[in-house]
């Protein structure tokens, strides 16, 4: 341990020996160790433990585990569910440590945290100055389920929006912020529709089962790829990819699934990708069907495409490091493959 | 592996051609009403047992868990003081630890194990406890190692009352009365136990305190038994748990955990025997009922659930070949039925026959052969068996070994967790053997074993197990375990004049291997030892008890980053005799927990207590 904190320090001293002497062409200081990379959230060990974050460099050549610790000298919390960039800031949601913590995007220096007025936080978005954390409340009870507002300065908590159970992925577009409601402990089937500005649920839209993930098009389309009811529910149903028009809050389109549950949707460059059944598959927007075939035949905890590339989390046993699979999206081959901490379950971009 | 077995069987056929004339070791007195801690000896011929009398028992009266922490062998997996608590035996895994109740399986059917902080000994007179696989006629389970909690009936003239309370840091309060009574035909023994605590000691080294750890339970048990003529004795055992605890939370938010847990145990045991000549007949009856609640938030009315309810019939039958060899033969039928909130009620049967040959040989030594078949409604069971023998080498010192072959039935939670249970699921079985070396004198006691596990079948829940349902986790008969070790026990005990001086040691060297990644499994300590010290002088006494608990890894692929470091933790405790008469004596007493004040974690993000103090006294009369 001690000869690897040295090897650690030694390190450290090269790269800032090799970022001063970069200095003298490159008038720009780097504003931090972090600053340009991707960002992995581990959940962390079921039970105990703390989740992490595993940062790597936009090249792929460097990576990190458990930065926020390293820097910080202490644990995020329990299940580290996501993350989100503001401003120069990153907020980390903690979702059985009920906790909130603000970090600075480029150092990873703590900045504010906050332990109020959350209940099995899940996801956040940022508008208007403000932070807006969907909650799933307590297990038991579908009527606790609220998205709380915090300062996104100061982590200050401000008032509550009561919504339907199991809130859980949330995207602003304009004045609306759109909350999947995937159900939390149960299945739901809606999409919450809150104006930032008077902070209240102004429509509920219905889509399929379990809405898992949303993304909005170049059109201002909101795009809802919902997973169905998985077999171990009572009843099991299938996914459907559905488009919905922001301005009329209407389903416009609908897409279903034969007998499988899809998920993790993204859009980069102008096209959707989503997993499902084994395989990364991507579709144009203007479709008028879904994919028959997949792109790149690899699925894990969870998929996102971002520019050039695809990664594929792996969380393997649960119980021990994952990795993330980085496939080149021109030529479908697997670029890298990069170890992280346990239960990989986000990927961002900073 | 095959080798060693097949040394041991060669021992065996040895021994069993060796003249016997020897008087039978133990006499089993027909004072003694339960003659568990008797069978166990006999039965266990090259095993090793450790026994734990009522007076460690109250020394430690804060949990089961902690008792067995610092007097025994096992690793006690605890999330957070007082919390979830589970044993781990030889780096088996905690439903491969067996608690014998009166000579019953008390293990949950629903998850296999026992929570160690869901039961209160200290009513118990003696905890036995007895390292390696082989106690076959107890079942399921009994694969690293049995536990076993005793109420002791006697017959003969005396009235005893014991009293006992203490009170402690962080509102903690242990009361407990006994009463016990014995005539020349009747032996009565009740007895009645409440604690409590609030269990909220600040966190060392944060500014944050141990949240929703409070916990109160109490405990109530009844024996009875009746000479019915010179040779036959009924015996009544029954005995109610109720116990309500809560669940504490982690770093760095310890206000997150609101979880709640209620859990109910009733247990009954019918015993009628009957002695004559060379035969003796048992036939018990149990009936033994589980409840558990647990409350994901305390201040909401749900709650999830599990309730069962098993029916035993056992009918045992010993008949003495010679003076010095006897058989025995136990045949149970079982009927289990389980529910929980989740599963629909299930039943489940069984038969089993086992029969042991116990050989005692003059001068020598003695052995014990078990062979167990069991019958099951569910899945196919294996033929296990088990030898034991132990040979007295020189004065005061002993060669013990023995081998057996043991299995642990899939719970109702593996089996029928509604579309993620797995009904194809075996039995996991181990192979195992061990050899040890004793000394053993009027003042010292020293044993050394090196044993070997191997288990194959073991049931796991893995996400994708089932190559149809991805990322879905189900339970498997996929793991193979290798555990290997040592275990060294030292006891000694001097009188100097009026000076009484004594050490008890037990040290634990484990490696448990996943054979198939060829990682050390998470959760096991390769080193672990406790220790006490204690000294008397008239009408004082004093001990110290130490632990040093090794570095554990969480994780699978055995990361630093996420392993629990070693801690060393140490209490105090002083004892002062206020009065001592034939009838009564008075003794009251202050243990200082964690003495050093050092802040250490069993499971990672969970402090355990910091410095605290508990006063006690215990009356008798």
């Amino acid at each position: 341990m001690k000869i690897s904190k040295f090897l650690l320090s030694l390190f450290l001293l090269c790269i800032i020996v090799v970022s001063c002497n970069n200095d003298d062409d490159a008038p720009a200081l780097p504003k931090g160790d972090y600053e340009n990379g991707i960002f992995i959230t581990n959940e962390g060990p079921f039970g105990t433990g703390s989740g992490t974050v595993t940062y790597i460099s936009n090249d792929f050549s460097t990576s990190q585990n458990s930065i926020y610790k390293t820097v910080n000298s202490e644990d995020l919390g329990n299940i580290l569910q996501s993350l989100i960039f503001n401003n120069e800031s990153v907020y980390l949601i903690a979702n059985v440590s009920n906790r909130l913590v603000k970090v600075n995007r480029f150092t990873f220096e703590k900045e504010a945290a906050t332990i109020e007025n959350l209940n099995n936080p899940r996801y956040a978005a940022v508008a208007s100055g403000k932070l807006f954390v969907t909650n799933w409340g307590d297990s038991f009870d579908d009527t606790d389920d609220y998205v709380a507002i915090f300062d996104a300065e100061t982590l200050v908590y401000e008032s509550s929006i009561s919504v339907d159970f199991g809130p859980e992925k949330l995207i602003v577009l304009g004045n609306n912020i759109y909350v999947a409601h995937k159900g939390g402990y149960g299945y739901n089937n809606k999409i919450s529709v809150i104006d930032i500005t008077s902070k209240a649920l102004t429509k509920t839209i219905e889509v399929g089962d379990v809405p898992n993930s949303l993304v909005i098009d170049n059109s201002n389309n909101l795009w809802v790829l919902c997973g169905g009811k998985p077999y171990y529910a009572p009843e099991e149903t299938y996914g459907t990819l559905e488009k919905i028009n922001t301005s009329s809050y209407e389903v416009t389109t609908s897409f279903d699934f034969v007998d499988s549950h899809p998920s993790d949707l993204s859009y980069t460059n102008g096209k959707l990708y989503y997993q499902n059944s084994g395989g990364v598959y991507v579709m144009e927007t203007s479709s008028s069907a879904l994919p028959s075939l997949s792109i790149i035949a690899d699925s894990g905890y969870s998929v996102i495409a971002n520019d050039d590339y695809i990664y594929v989390t792996d969380a393997k046993d649960y119980a021990s490091s994952g990795e993330v699979r980085i496939y080149n999206l021109d030529s479908k081959q697997l670029k890298i493959s990069i170890s992280t901490g346990i239960i990989p379950g986000g990927v961002y971009f900073n | 592996m095959t080798q060693f077995s097949k040394f041991l069987v060669s021992i065996i056929f040895l021994l069993i051609g060796c003249n016997f004339y020897a008087q039978q070791e133990v006499v089993v007195s027909l004072d003694v009403v339960n003659i568990q801690t008797v069978k166990l000896n006999n039965y266990s011929k090259g095993y090793k047992i450790l026994t734990l009398k009522d007076s460690v028992i109250l020394n430690n009266s804060q949990s089961f868990s902690s008792l067995l922490r610092y007097n025994s062998p096992i690793y006690i997996k605890e999330y957070g003081s007082g919390g979830t608590s589970s044993a781990s035996f030889r780096g088996t895994s905690a439903s491969n630890t067996a608690v014998i109740w009166n000579g019953i399986n008390i293990n949950s059917i629903n998850n296999g194990q026992t929570g160690f902080n869901s039961l209160n000994v200290s009513l118990f007179d003696e905890i036995n406890i007895r390292s390696g696989g082989g106690s076959i006629e107890f079942g399921s389970g009994a694969v690293g190692g049995t536990i076993h909690l005793n109420d002791e009936l006697h017959f003969g003239n005396y009235v005893k009352n014991q009293l006992v309370s203490s009170v402690g840091s962080f509102g903690t309060y242990h009361n407990l009365y006994k009463f016990s009574f014995g005539s020349e035909s009747t032996a009565i023994k009740l007895g009645l136990a409440y604690n409590k605590s609030k269990n909220d000691y600040k966190w060392l080294g944060y500014d944050v305190k141990n949240e929703n750890g409070a916990y109160h339970n109490t405990d109530f048990s009844f024996s009875i038994a009746q000479k019915l003529s010179n040779f036959s004795k009924i015996s009544f055992y029954t005995s109610k748990y109720d116990g309500n605890r809560e669940f504490s939370g982690q770093l760095p938010n310890p206000s997150a955990a609101k979880e709640k847990y209620k859990d109910l145990s009733f247990k009954n045991l019918i015993d009628f025997n009957f002695k004559k000549n060379e035969s003796s007949h048992t036939v018990k009856f149990a009936f033994l009922k589980d409840e558990y609640q647990y409350f994901a938030n305390k201040n909401n009315a749900n709650f999830n659930f599990g309730k069962s309810k098993r029916y035993i019939l056992n009918y045992d039958f010993n008949y003495k070949i010679s003076s010095n060899s006897s058989i025995e033969s136990f045949s149970e039928m079982e009927s289990v039925f389980g529910k929980t909130d989740q599963i629909k009620e299930k039943n489940r049967k069984q038969f089993s026959q086992s029969f042991i040959l116990n050989q005692q040989i003059e001068n020598f030594g003695a052995f014990n052969a078990k062979v167990r078949k069991d019958f099951n409604s569910e899945y196919p069971m294996p033929l296990v068996f088990a030898i034991g023998a132990e040979i007295k080498a020189l004065k005061n010192s002993f060669l013990r070994f023995n081998g057996s072959k043991n299995y642990r039935v899939p719970s109702f939670n593996d089996l029928f967790w509604p579309s993620l249970g797995n009904k194809n699921l075996i039995p996991e079985s181990s192979i195992q053997g061990e050899l040890g070396l004793g000394f053993k004198t009027n003042h010292l006691k020293i044993d050394v074993a090196a044993f070997l596990i191997d288990t194959k079948d073991k049931i796991v829940w893995k996400p994708g197990a089932d190559p149809e349902r991805p990322g879905v986790w189900t339970p498997v008969n996929i793991d193979e375990v290798e555990n290997k070790g040592l275990e060294f026990l030292i006891s000694y005990k001097k009188n100097i004049a009026k000076h009484i001086v004594n050490f008890n040691a037990n040290y634990s060297y484990t490696i448990s291997k996943d054979k198939i990644t060829n990682q050390l499994l998470p959760y096991i300590p390769k080193h672990l030892l406790n220790g006490t010290v204690g000294y008397s002088y008239q009408k004082i006494s004093a001990f110290y008890q130490h632990l040093f608990n090794g570095e554990i890894f969480t994780t699978t692929d055995n990361l630093d980053d996420y392993s629990v470091p070693y801690f060393n933790v140490g209490n105090l405790g002083v004892n002062y005799n206020l009065l001592k008469t034939k009838a009564t004596q008075l003794n009251i007493g202050i243990k200082i927990n964690n003495l050093f004040n050092k802040p250490y974690q069993v499971l990672p993000g969970r402090p355990m207590p910091n410095r605290n103090i508990n006063l006690n006294i215990n009356y008798k009369f």
